[in-house]
């Protein structure tokens, strides 16, 4: 007999649909009681309507820490109900229904439905999962690196990610579970030693800890609820979304000047210098340091650069930030740093000192916190008083410890060296610049990406990649644009594959240009024949900055990153997946950047268009979604499109670092629809930007012919931000104005271009606390629609001839006509054209016909009377 | 705080075996290993079967008494799972937990084995995603049958007989709704109709691809067969030899690669210009290729003839190749992608072709459209050293020697393996031996002079 239990708690969304954390960037791992229900040896832990935890230990022991997956379960108790009769226990949610038979392991081998099983509805259907179901429609996240990406040889790499068309997916956290790179997930408990949470072991290193998440086709939820329980996206210093300049080249202190120099004389705005590996001593003739160090150190190479603090200090004063390459994973060597060394042997008490090939060695003993502690006071401390703004981690060894089992190196390096910079350096953002280490390494940002082969395929697969990774929150992923490794000597310096990436790497979450050290392969662009087409992608890069870090915000808040897949909007459609390199940048741009060879000076595109109205920047003309496009971009133009009703902020021309507050901006308007932005500002670096920031709205409205642009006064506020703007409002899909009111008075202060279909209008200096407004009024009311493609049909009787308009071109067309008893009667079909006529002499006359035209994903329907 | 002393102790001994090596457990490979076992304790001589990710079964004979556990490295002694107590009792039906150790040296303390404690016929399931090992009684002995049909609702209920490639598999692209799929033996079902299921019940139908998944056999009308979320076109692949089942879902492939002898830039895929495929722009799973093949284009090239087909830059993409090696490329012919065995199309006759590859069925069709310029030293000679005899080049082959009695000019000359490796050369000669001591088997040998390029073939 059914016993039934009912347990109903309050929900208190503070997003739609959603649960928060009690308490912004709190995190406590031990749920609330009210949400976990517990039968013999087995827990589950209702974290949300779609959320469900599994636990089972056969010794009834149960995690309540964080782990390197998980930190917090203290979510508000979603409702649901429990009820078990004298074989099964049932848990309900609006979402799930989970059976459990009472007492078993809820695992069998093989895996199957026997001792529990979920299910919940997914496009119309009952889905059902167990423990251990294989998906393999699981829309992936991303891999620990893109050393040796060649074409999409990486593609089977991609681990799963949080998504999946199954409508489930699941986070395996037992410790048994190993990541790809085979380490596992740990504890995580406070730690007065070093002053931020470090490893435990499980307490039943065999218990099974499985999150279930159920969300369907609503992918943004998912992964928003993932960062409630997993942490949040964190926001890097503003100077990560400009230029860095970075290749691997035995460059002296000289040599840095000298591309600073050149950087500074070309106008090609930066915001990064890197430091490769040979700012230490490697060991090589080429170097000047044969017979000191190798590939790990942790020493200037003096003979390259005598005076580092002097070389940092120029770097900081050129207004840039810099970081070193590290390889950590040969320790700490008395010849190549006998400083170091004896420092830290002495603070270690030569607890780890060994003798190795050369000299004596501190092993890598990342997982100890006495070599940590020791490790971070003796050299990472001197480095960062030096000038050194962050680290850029290359780890390339052994993926797992060999001192703890499971323990992954990438992770931890990650973890460690983050929360380090958190602790030891509060005045600032923390910052690494390291690989994927497996579920978790979101907490820790931005990714580099690795060593990827020069030519076009490769660059091809990098779009699907960077958006894929948002599948597991992972959203700063830094390529080396234009490629690191030589594959074909014949397109290394190939200007056209280095400006395609450049263009990428605009719509990418980090620019940085960089390549191995290979005298073939140049990264200076200012030497290849099209640098002014590079430098103009550069321009567009810091132009599009207060949009970028307005949409890493929104990162951070929603665990939607800034390149992200289509299918999060349009999960429905076929094309949202089908079209993998085109991708979100941000909420309101799609882009679909070139990744093959021009032919005859052309590249040709098909990109499917979503549902709505997108704005072309390439050829500033308006297309209407939902369709397919064969489009013509020449060398300079990259396909990018913004969302009807969107306002974009940019920066002004002048602004040369990202770091810069200027007191103008300029607001990109599409015009035609109603709509709403914002502009995200804070100090740039601020540790506590949760809560110190400011925003200003934007919102436009159309009435009539009439389109109202309203910039709301800026909320909150920040360090170094200018107290009054001035803008320049881009309006574009506009027809010429009649009249311009800026703050409800009429001004002349406006133009118009006719070829772009843009009004321009400045409003002049006004303090951020009162906001302003800019109406615009039309010629014509509604004449914003002709430049919408609509379809036409026409039939003259006359001369019996259907006609059809499509409005733009279309890749595909059918034609077909029936009569009134349904039967078809005529078919005909087309490729890559904007119209058609057609004799209809065929059909029978005076007879009523229905003529159906399928343009790519449109379908037009007419009744036609013969 | 001991264990992790332990742990220490245990890896600092090993320390220097550790340099560069991956400490990581692996879950692509897993053998059984121990007395118990045929292979005994050849850590790499009784390999499990792959049914998913980081999960193994392995069907055979288990000694009692006698010790097993499991390695999951191919390269020693190295990464190995035991149990978790001393000679641990594991029944039929039972799940016992594994531990996994990274150790060159694993001491006693930590090495333990299993055992049974009657001898016989077992199932051993090992999931190393979850640490645990099951043991159970084999199931009797399936016969297969000849035909399949498959329906359920993601076919609307239709019927569909699987086409049958020859005795290789049953192969057929489906256009399927979301709903499931029911693989039987009877065009209609009935009460002798018998049902084949996947591992996995409700598994997706693109499930299986990489992995040993043997259909299942059951009478039960009820049973839930394959599940299709999303709406599209799968192929699905039923082994006639293992009785195992791939399914994939169809997406229709941007890029391919010809590789192969022939090719102007032998066994390379880097050069695009040359290898890659060119998209059907009438028709999307339909790629297209067209250029010129030459046998033994260069030299050197090991399997001057031979060709294939690549799906990505990368010699372990999936590759396109025929059912039967050296079938020649002529005509409509089927494509396999599901089995390792490395077989190449071949040509014989140098010259321009086009190759259509439809991804989505799988077929090849091969059109020769003209002689090529290709000068007559470069065509292939013929087959035997016998046949070289009629050449101005005399090339003698026997007891294990390949010598070259006359050349009327300078000539490099290299003997090639079938591996492709060359194994002998010498330059610049005009006479003499070339190479002594080769082992049976088939040769290529290679001569190179300032007028003459000659390819021949040789058997030992």
């Amino acid at each position: 007999m059914k016993i039934k239990f009912i347990v109903i708690y309050l929900l208190f969304f503070v997003f739609s649909g959603g649960t928060a954390l009690k308490g912004e960037n709190t995190c406590d791992p031990k749920a609330d009681s009210r949400a976990v229900i517990t039968s013999g040896n087995a827990r589950f832990t209702v974290l949300t309507p779609e959320m469900l935890r599994i636990e089972y230990s056969d010794k009834g022991i149960f995690e309540d820490r964080a782990t390197f997956t998980i930190i917090n379960r203290l979510l508000e108790v979603p409702q649901f109900t429990t009820s078990e009769d004298a074989e099964f226990l049932y848990i309900e949610t609006d979402k799930l229904q989970l059976k459990y038979r009472k007492g078993t392991n809820p695992l069998t081998l093989p895996a199957s439905s026997a001792n529990l099983s979920i299910t919940m509805n997914h496009n119309g259907r009952q889905v059902l999962w167990y423990p251990g179901k294989p998906d393999p429609m699981n829309l992936k996240g991303t891999c620990r690196t893109l050393d040796g990406s060649n074409g999409s040889n990486k593609r089977a790499d991609l681990e799963n990610g949080l998504i999946s068309r199954s409508g489930w997916a699941v986070i395996e956290d037992s410790w048994t579970s190993a990541r790809p790179d085979g380490s596992r997930s740990f504890a995580l408990e406070p730690d007065e030693t070093v002053g931020y949470d470090w490893w435990a072991e499980r307490k039943d290193p065999h218990a099974m800890d499985v999150y279930f998440l159920g969300y369907g086709n609503n992918y943004k939820k998912a992964l928003h609820d993932f960062t409630l329980v997993a942490g949040k996206i964190p926001l890097p210093p503003s100077y990560v979304f400009g230029y860095w300049y970075s290749k691997y080249s035995s460059y002296s202190a000289d040599d840095y000047r000298e591309i600073m120099n050149s950087l500074q004389s070309n106008d090609i705005h930066t915001d990064v210098l890197i430091l490769d590996m040979d700012w230490h001593w490697n060991g090589n003739d080429y170097s000047m340091s044969a017979g000191r160090g190798g590939w790990t150190g942790w020493s200037w190479n003096t003979n390259l650069i005598p005076d580092p603090v002097g070389l940092l200090k120029e770097i900081h004063d050129r207004n840039l930030k810099t970081a070193l390459n590290l390889h950590p994973a040969d320790g700490v060597n008395s010849i190549e740093s006998p400083e170091f060394f004896d420092n830290m042997n002495k603070t270690l008490r030569g607890k780890y000192d060994v003798k190795s090939s050369s000299g004596k060695t501190i092993p890598w003993y990342l997982d100890y916190t006495d070599f940590t502690n020791a490790f971070f006071s003796t050299i990472i401390r001197e480095h960062e008083s030096e000038g050194v703004d962050f680290w850029w981690l290359d780890w390339q060894q052994h993926l797992t410890s060999p001192y703890t089992n499971g323990m992954g190196q990438t992770f931890w390096c990650n973890h460690v060296f983050f929360n380090d910079m958190a602790k030891n350096r509060p005045e600032h953002r923390p910052l690494i610049f390291h690989r994927w280490g497996g579920l978790g390494s979101h907490r820790y940002q931005i990714g580099f990406s690795g060593d990827a082969c020069i030519n076009f395929p490769t660059l091809a697969f990098q779009p699907y990649f960077t958006a894929t990774a948002s599948n597991v929150g992972y959203g700063y992923w830094g390529h080396d644009l234009g490629g690191h490794a030589v594959t074909d000597e014949k397109i290394v310096n190939d200007p056209e594959l280095v400006l395609r990436w450049l263009q990428y790497g605009v719509f990418s979450p980090i620019f940085r240009t960089h390549a191995t050290n290979d005298p073939r392969i140049e990264r200076q662009i200012w030497k290849f024949p099209n640098f002014p087409d590079m430098r103009e992608a550069v321009n567009l890069r810091y132009a599009l900055f207060p949009y970028i870090y307005t949409m890493a915000r929104r990162t951070y808040e929603t665990g939607i990153s800034i390149c992200h897949p289509l299918y999060y909007e349009y999960p429905d459609v076929e094309e949202a997946y089908k079209y993998e390199d085109e991708y979100f940048f941000g909420d309101d741009i799609i882009v679909a950047p070139i990744v093959e060879a021009a032919k005859d000076g052309v590249s040709t595109k098909t990109i499917w268009f979503p549902e709505g109205n997108w704005w072309s920047a390439a050829t500033n003309e308006l297309i209407e979604g939902p369709c397919t496009m064969t489009m013509k971009f020449s060398a300079t133009d990259i396909p990018y499109f913004f969302r009807q009703g969107s306002i974009v902020p940019l920066n002004p021309a002048s602004v040369k670092n990202v770091t810069e507050h200027p007191e103008h901006l300029i607001l990109n308007v599409i015009a035609g629809k109603d709509g709403n932005a914002s502009l995200y500002e804070d100090d740039g670096d601020n540790p506590d930007y949760a809560t110190v920031y400011a925003s200003t709205a934007f919102s436009q409205l159309k009435n009539g012919n009439k389109t109202t642009l309203t910039i709301s006064p800026r909320e909150g506020s920040a360090d170094g931000l200018p107290a009054s703007k001035s803008y320049t409002v881009k309006a574009y899909n506009t027809n010429a104005p009649l009249s311009v009111k800026v703050n409800g008075e009429a001004t002349t202060e406006f133009s118009y271009d006719s070829e772009n279909r843009c009004t321009t209008v400045e409003v002049p200096l006004t303090p951020c606390s009162s906001g302003a407004s800019v109406e615009i009024e039309e010629a014509t009311a509604g004449l914003n629609d002709l430049s919408i493609a609509k379809t036409r049909v026409f039939y003259d009787r006359s001369s019996d001839t259907l006609t059809a308009e499509l409005g733009q071109n279309r890749q595909s067309v059918e034609l077909a006509m029936f009569n009134l008893a349904g039967a078809e009667c005529m078919n005909r079909k087309y490729r890559d054209i904007s119209g058609f006529s057609e004799k209809l002499e065929m059909l029978p006359a005076s007879n009523m016909y229905v003529c159906r035209i399928v343009t790519d994903n449109q379908v037009f329907v007419e009744k036609i009377s013969k | 705080m001991k264990k992790i002393t332990l742990l220490i102790l245990v890896f600092i001994c090993s320390l220097p075996l550790f340099a560069g090596m991956s400490n990581s457990i692996e879950y692509k490979q897993l053998y059984i290993v121990g007395s118990a076992v045929k292979g005994g304790w050849d850590y790499n001589a009784t390999p499990m079967s792959r049914i998913d990710n980081g999960v193994f079964t392995w069907t055979g004979t288990i000694t009692a008494g006698e010790p097993f556990k499991f390695m999951n490295s191919n390269d020693g002694w190295h990464k190995h799972i035991v149990a978790t107590t001393k000679d641990e009792l594991i029944k039929e039906g039972e799940i016992h937990h594994l531990d996994f150790y990274a150790n060159w040296q694993l001491p006693d303390a930590l090495d333990n084995k299993f055992r049974v404690d009657k001898t016989g016929e077992y199932v051993l399931t090992v999931d190393l995603r979850n640490m645990c090992v099951t043991l159970a009684r084999p199931l009797p002995a399936q016969t297969y049958p000849d035909k399949y049909y498959v329906t359920g609702s993601a076919l609307d209920n239709q019927v569909i007989e699987l086409n049958k490639i020859e005795n290789f598999e049953f192969k057929q692209t489906l256009a399927c709704k979301a709903g499931n799929i029911i693989l039987m033996d009877t065009p209609v079902k009935g009460e002798n109709t018998r049902y084949f299921t996947p591992v996995f019940e409700d598994v997706d139908l693109a499930f299986g691809k990489g992995y040993a998944s043997k259909l299942g056999v059951t009478t039960d009308a009820g049973t839930r067969g394959w599940s299709v979320s999303v709406p599209g076109d799968y192929i699905l692949y039923i082994s006639c030899k293992n009785n195992t089942y791939i399914g994939r879902k169809h997406v229709p492939r941007k890029a391919l690669y010809i590789t192969g002898g022939c090719c102007e830039y032998p066994w390379d895929y880097v050069h695009d210009e040359v290898c890659a495929f060119a998209p059907d722009p009438e028709n999307p799973d339909i790629l297209i290729w067209e250029g010129e093949l030459r046998i033994g284009w260069v030299n050197t090239a090991p399997e001057p003839n031979r060709f294939k087909i690549l799906t990505d830059k990368d010699w372990n993409s999936e590759n396109y190749h025929p059912y039967i090696a050296d079938t020649p490329a002529e005509g409509t012919l089927p494509i396999r992608t599901t089995d390792g065995e490395d077989s190449k199309w071949t040509i014989n006759k140098d010259g321009h072709y086009r190759i259509s590859v439809n991804t989505k069925n799988e077929t090849m069709n091969v059109e020769y459209l003209a002689p090529d310029q290709v000068s007559p030293d470069n065509i292939y000679g013929p087959a035997g050293v016998s046949n070289a005899e009629n050449d101005v080049i005399e090339l003698s082959c026997n007891n294990k020697t390949v010598e070259l009695i006359y050349s009327p000019e300078p000539v490099d000359v290299r003997i090639i393996n079938i591996a492709g490796a060359v194994i002998s050369q010498k330059a610049e000669m005009t006479k003499g031996i070339v190479a002594e001591n080769l082992t049976a088997g088939v040769y290529l040998v290679s001569v190179s002079g300032a007028s003459l390029k000659k390819l021949y073939k040789i058997i030992l």
